[in-house]
């Protein structure tokens, strides 16, 4: 687990393949490791409506915090909350969850983290939290915000996947894709490319995928942007030369397997290379 | 007026306003427009007086711009609904109104009405805070102090049994949970803490189980302890919100002057950093009706647009004595764009800021109207010409509910030339007798009658004798290239009395715009024979 220290100092968002995949419990596993080496920081993204913990079926849990993190709450979730804070700043914009505060945490408590529901905002908290000194800034959720602050250079990009029997073939297929994606060459204006050079605007969907008689180059904003089949993305790969503009470095793939041994998985993965990268289940024994 | 703003190209401008304050951006969308002659007064006297202090205070400038981007917007709830950051942000208001106002030197307070009268209420809600930050301090209520000595004696106990318990998991069952609150086992593996009391075992799926610690009599004890300080903590916090949102709320009418005098010196500071970086003055303002003058006067939009192709801008110099005003002149000879100038400074005047001029004189107007533009257009089933004849039909009536600066820009270019220059005539010669109108027609048509409330002015156009001076048979290539020789060598100065004169520079400008040299001298024939 030693990817854990290596995401010190870094802007990282932690991304789901689906609801309750596991992303906070991770993100409090990662969290607790890092605690005492740098000062952390804590929001989300987005309202997604995850109500309950992907293990348990618990109501969604809270992060946990020590004094001195910072965190992203929604003045909403704090009147009945165990945290004794200070407030560092009242953002003047509103979600759907309430006014969001900056909150520095005065002692160990738990905290229902919230996020700003655009990118300008997020930046403005980025660099706010930053300001109050934050190291290690931990993004749960929405993964179309990854762009904003990938153009830092700074980004790192968690990836927990939830795989059951039911998702088992969709679920490899998506791994091997973004795996894949994150190994594409970046591309830049002015540098050497197979023509003709085409851009993919906003979402790459098999319905937006270039006619099959044209050749050349792809070049996409970033893999966030995909949502193909590894199917289509092979297909793709084999005939154009695909690029991203920008793409965050990606740190590590968590996989939580239900009714489904590792070898299974793997042998549905058919990628040594990528199952190599894999963090299986980090709550798991030994 | 919306139209003569869009003629005007005034967005462009007024994009550059940027107040820091959110009391400034509201202002800013109001996009105010003056038309009482007291009131524009206050605000060239405050800019004026904002902008001589920002000059000579280069140090304090940053600082004030510092503190007035830092200043939140402040809705003041009632006691009863305010937070903590409700409180937040009353002490970032006023730390940030007071560095403001500090700033300032007192008469200029004074002129703001910035009169700070809040330190009472500062200094208590200082003793929640530290830097940015505030909290629900214990100096606030000596009981806060001793509940929350007793919250951190309870989550020292808890600690401590949870490292025991952690320590003994390890040792005993080889579980280590020191970073994870459970942990996931195999069954066949589990079987061994079948039974085990400090351990609390579930399914996970068919073949794993999760195990947990069990926290035990004496943990929970202590949490539930904890619980009952956290609940006293909270009463006794909400108590000290209680009581400092009502000390806040009772200096509610403080914060509201506070707001508005910080609107004000937002919008001083900003129209006055305006006029020092694009080099405005002030406007005189004379009692209407008045001559309008304009010297060395900018279109900022154009100058713009030329200083980025590289291509000499000319400034406007015009004196318009009368009231209605006729200007002809070439293709691309600066008639629009000394339309533009005017429509240009005098919203900009009206909207409370300096013009970029050496000198604007002028008067106030109720509204601008502008007609024109409209060859392309149709609404409403009506062509380009119905479109104009409309607006102009809806400003002349305009005129019944005050005064009115029109501004014509080749209007009922699109009809025949016999009937429009009698319609322009009968329009401008019947607006010589309305004392409310001030009115500037662009036109091509020469020769319209007017009465002695006219006067009529002309570009002085492409100046030939310096082209063919400079200019030796080499044709232009490119747009860019040809621009550039239009620009070079027209003379963008507008000259009085110019009545009935009809610009000569059509077939010159077809030239060098790439028109052939036979056609060109074809036209000059007909011109020829014409005579």
């Amino acid at each position: 687990m030693d990817f854990i220290k290596g995401l010190t100092d870094r802007t990282v968002f932690i991304v789901g393949s689906k609801k309750n995949a596991g992303k906070t419990t991770f993100l409090n596993y990662a969290m607790s490791r890092l605690r005492g080496s740098t000062r952390l920081a804590a929001l989300s993204i987005g309202v997604d409506g995850e109500a309950c913990d992907q293990i348990f079926g618990n109501p969604k849990p809270q992060v946990r915090v020590e004094a001195g993190d910072l965190l992203l709450c929604a003045d909403t979730s704090l009147k009945n909350s165990d945290l004794s804070f200070d407030i560092l700043n009242v953002y003047p914009f509103c979600t759907a969850l309430g006014r969001p505060l900056l909150l520095r945490a005065r002692r160990r408590g738990k905290a229902e983290i919230s996020g700003p529901e655009n990118n300008p905002q997020l930046a403005e908290i980025l660099a706010d939290m930053r300001r109050h000194g934050a190291g290690t800034v931990f993004i749960d959720g929405a993964v179309d915000r990854i762009t904003q602050a990938a153009e830092g250079g700074n980004a790192s990009l968690v990836y927990v996947a939830k795989v059951e029997p039911e998702n088992l073939i969709s679920s490899a297929s998506a791994l091997k894709l973004l795996w894949a994606a994150s190994r594409a060459p970046l591309w830049k204006p002015g540098s050497k490319s197979r023509e003709p050079v085409l851009f993919a605007e906003g979402a790459l969907t098999a319905g937006k995928i270039p006619p099959k008689n044209e050749k050349g180059t792809l070049v996409i904003e970033d893999p966030t942007k995909l949502f193909l089949s590894w199917q289509e993305w092979q297909a793709l790969n084999a005939r154009m030369d695909v690029r991203f503009t920008r793409r965050p470095d990606l740190a590590a793939f968590i996989v939580n397997l239900y009714n489904i041994s590792r070898a299974d998985f793997e042998k549905n993965l058919a990628l040594p290379a990528l199952a190599e990268r894999i963090i299986y289940n980090p709550y798991a024994l030994g | 007026m919306e139209k003569a703003r869009a003629f005007a190209e005034f967005e462009a401008f007024y994009d550059l306003f940027r107040p820091l304050t959110p009391y400034g951006r509201v202002y800013r969308e109001k996009r105010p427009f003056f038309s009482d002659a007291a009131a524009l007064k206050e605000e060239y006297d405050l800019t004026a007086a904002a902008g001589a202090f920002l000059a000579a205070n280069r140090h304090r400038a940053d600082r004030l711009r510092f503190h007035l981007r830092n200043l939140p917007q402040l809705d003041l709830p009632a006691p009863e609904n305010s937070g903590a950051a409700g409180l937040f942000l009353a002490r970032k208001f006023l730390s940030n109104a007071k560095e403001i106002f500090a700033l300032l030197p007192a008469p200029l307070r004074a002129r703001f009405s910035a009169r700070w009268e809040s330190s009472g209420l500062l200094d208590l809600l200082d003793k929640g805070g530290k830097g940015e930050a505030f909290h629900i301090a214990d100096a606030y209520c000596p009981d806060l102090a001793a509940e929350r000595a007793r919250i951190a004696a309870c989550d020292l106990a808890l600690k401590r049994l949870l490292e025991k318990r952690h320590k003994a998991l390890r040792e005993r069952w080889g579980l280590d949970f020191s970073d994870r609150e459970f942990l996931v086992v195999e069954e066949k593996t589990a079987a061994r803490f079948s039974g085990a009391p400090e351990l609390f075992v579930e399914p996970f799926d068919a073949g794993h189980v999760t195990v947990k610690p069990v926290s035990g009599p004496e943990y929970m004890e202590t949490v539930s302890v904890r619980d009952r300080h956290r609940a006293a903590e909270q009463e006794l916090e909400a108590a000290v919100v209680k009581k400092l949102s009502a000390a806040v709320q009772a200096e509610k009418r403080s914060f509201q002057a506070y707001a508005q005098a910080i609107e004000k010196i937002d919008i001083a500071a900003e129209r006055a950093r305006l006029a020092g970086e694009l080099e405005m003055t002030r406007p005189v303002m004379s009692k209407r009706p008045a001559a309008i003058r304009l010297v060395k006067a900018r279109f900022l939009p154009l100058e713009a647009k030329l200083r980025e192709a590289g291509l000499k801008y000319t400034p406007l110099n015009a004196d318009f004595p009368r009231r209605v005003n006729i200007i002809y002149g070439s293709n691309m000879g600066g008639k629009t764009v000394a339309l533009k100038t005017l429509a240009f400074l005098q919203l900009a005047a009206q909207s409370g800021f300096f013009v970029p001029a050496a000198r604007f004189e002028t008067c106030l107007f109720d509204t601008l109207a502008f007609i024109g533009g409209s060859e392309m257009e149709t609404a409403g089933g009506l062509s380009g010409f119905g479109l104009e004849m409309n607006e102009f039909s809806a400003a002349y009536y305009g005129l019944r509910n005050g005064s009115t600066l029109l501004l014509m820009d080749e209007f009922a270019r699109t009809t025949n030339s016999q009937e429009a220059a009698a319609l322009l005539s009968a329009i401008l010669s019947d607006l010589e007798t309305r004392p409310g109108a001030a009115a500037f027609l662009a036109t091509h048509f020469s020769g319209l009658r007017t009465g002695k409330g006219s006067a009529s002015f002309m570009m002085r156009g492409f100046d030939t004798e310096a082209f063919n001076k400079f200019f030796s048979a080499k044709p232009a290539c490119g747009l860019d290239e040809k621009l550039r020789m239009i620009n070079r060598f027209m003379r963008y100065e507008l000259r009085q009395g110019a009545a009935g004169a009809e610009a000569r520079d059509a077939l010159k400008i077809a030239g060098i715009l790439g028109v052939s040299k036979a056609i060109i001298n074809k036209a000059q024939d007909f011109m020829e024979e014409k005579k």
